[in-house]
């Protein structure tokens, strides 16, 4: 059932991908598999509410509410690849799996996305019911010959987490729904450690120099598990770090397929075509993107 | 008489989750027009206590050193002279942070009104577009409209509310609908909407209302304090 719901997932993705030149050239839409001017903005949506279900997720442009971006079936631990959108303000809607987008959102929020190639995340947070959106600056400036690295706490079975990369602590009881700033690590294979009471969870991750990361601690039917999020890398294709961790981190994964590779492939040709900083453009092929109108 | 407008200004109009520095005489009137007690902090000279408060009503015996420091948000002002009464927001991270976070919001809502403007399922006057580019919409209303527009096509009839005294931020619309044959379905599931969210999203007031045109209308309005940095992105530390 699982494999059903990836494949017809992947499938989606792949048709919407396949019309992105469409999408690119642009219907008055806000939102692009690639930038349309380097003054646009990135922002990518997670679902990090544990208890709630999935989600069909709308970015509506202030100006244009009939072209929204749309985001759909987006479950717990989900993180869409990076949009290209229009510096502006939008409103977030979220609305059950499924759900016709004239039904009422669960709730209204607002953000804006900046000028000169700025980079969100934003993410719908906390216990359901009781959702919030939270939005944060992402870095897209890699340090040369550095990693940055910061950590989503987003585990409601566990109050306070602790997480380690190698001997540097990146977070220290780090409550549900907290961000840290960013920390610079070495680079290289170390171990990701993650500890709650009685829980104590590791994973080897490989940290490419010159990349930014963000790792958000997730439950799991097991304990904790960590995805790591590519923010950032030094090259204008996708960054070998991001590659490997960009189809679900550490997460459970689903069957291997070519499809996803391809989709990487084709959004780094995109940004490249479009001249785009090197962020890291694609994580999930679960969750498709495309623009909406009604 | 100032003291008697204030308060009933200061009970109809600041949020009934939002807790009020007052002197204790002041805080005696707001509970005597309806102000919950659990809302009121008393203060002491100086200020003292202000930092516990989201807002504080002053007089003019209070130094202006003090007001600066702990509340430089002006709110509403009621009187002159002596028996001048001011509502401010309190400046919990310091007043230069709140300055900031000031200008910042003035600028994003003057950049909200402004792309609203070209949203095609709400019709503004030409007043009320003046009041969006020149930056004197709340940011709740800002978001509401724009939510309701990814619905519903309306009409804004007008923008009130805006307190006594200060600078001019409107926090009340009243909205109708032009769509033939369902605007009443529309105002009614409008209604529904707003009436779904929660704070700092859930209005103060909400209704369907009658215009002395006849037509019915939705009026929403949002209490004070207005909180800042709604439209702006929030910044998690970068280095």
């Amino acid at each position: 059932m699982r494999l059903l719901r990836y494949l017809a997932r992947l499938s989606t993705a792949a048709v919407l991908l396949g019309s992105s030149a469409a999408l690119v050239a642009g219907v008055s839409t806000a939102a692009s598999a690639a930038p349309r001017a380097a003054q646009d903005g990135w922002v990518r949506i997670a679902h990090l509410s544990p208890e709630a279900p999935a989600m069909d997720m709308y970015l509506y442009p202030f100006g244009d509410p009939a072209h929204p971006t749309v985001l759909k079936d987006v479950s717990y631990g989900d993180v869409s690849r990076y949009m290209a959108l229009s510096p502006g303000q939008y409103t977030v809607a979220m609305r059950g799996f499924g759900a016709p987008a004239s039904s009422h959102p669960a709730l209204i929020s607002s953000f804006m996305v900046g000028t000169g190639g700025a980079a969100y995340t934003l993410a719908a947070l906390g216990p359901d019911p009781g959702l919030r959106v939270e939005v944060w600056k992402d870095q897209v400036t890699p340090p040369s010959g550095k990693v940055l690295i910061r950590v989503v706490q987003a585990s409601l079975k566990e109050d306070r987490v602790t997480v380690s990369y190698g001997s540097d602590a990146l977070a220290k009881q780090l409550t549900f729904s907290s961000v840290t700033p960013y920390a610079t690590v070495p680079a290289g294979v170390h171990t990701l450690r993650m500890t709650a009471s009685g829980e104590d969870a590791t994973m080897a991750v490989r940290l490419t120099a010159g990349s930014v990361h963000t790792v958000i601690v997730l439950d799991s039917s097991t304990g904790l598990k960590a995805d790591d999020l590519t923010d950032a890398a030094g090259s204008l294709v996708m960054p070998k770090g991001g590659a490997a961790t960009g189809l679900g981190g550490m997460a459970p994964r689903p069957p291997a397929s070519p499809a996803p590779w391809l989709l990487l492939i084709v959004a780094g040709m995109l940004a490249a075509g479009a001249g785009a900083t090197g962020l890291a453009r694609a994580r999930r092929g679960g969750v498709t993107t495309h623009s909406a109108g009604h | 008489m100032t003291q008697a407008e204030a308060g009933a200004w200061i009970a109809g109009q600041v949020s009934d989750n939002a807790i009020v520095g007052c002197s204790p005489a002041m805080c005696a009137a707001l509970q005597a027009d309806g102000v919950s007690a659990s809302q009121l902090v008393s203060l002491g000279p100086g200020l003292g206590g202000a930092l516990a408060a989201d807002v504080i009503v002053t007089s003019p015996s209070v130094g202006k050193e003090l007001v600066d420091k702990y509340a430089p948000g002006l709110i509403a002002s009621f009187g002159s002279g002596a028996s001048r009464i001011e509502v401010r927001a309190v400046a919990r991270g310091g007043a230069a942070a709140f300055e900031a976070a000031m200008r910042s919001d003035f600028t994003a809502r003057k950049s909200a009104g402004t792309e609203l403007l070209q949203n095609q399922n709400i019709k503004f006057t030409a007043s009320d577009a003046a009041r969006l580019r020149a930056g004197e919409v709340d940011s709740r209303l800002l978001a509401t409209l724009a939510t309701l527009s990814s619905l519903y096509e309306f009409r804004v009839t007008s923008f009130g509310d805006a307190a006594p005294g200060a600078q001019l931020l409107f926090r009340d619309v009243t909205i109708t609908s032009y769509r033939k044959g369902s605007g009443a379905a529309d105002l009614s599931a409008a209604l529904a909407l707003v009436n779904e969210q929660s704070r700092p999203y859930l209005p103060a007031y909400s209704a369907i209302v009658r215009l002395q045109t006849g037509q019915s209308a939705l009026r929403v309005e949002f209490a004070e304090p207005s909180p800042l940095g709604l439209l702006t992105t929030a910044v998690t530390d970068e280095r």
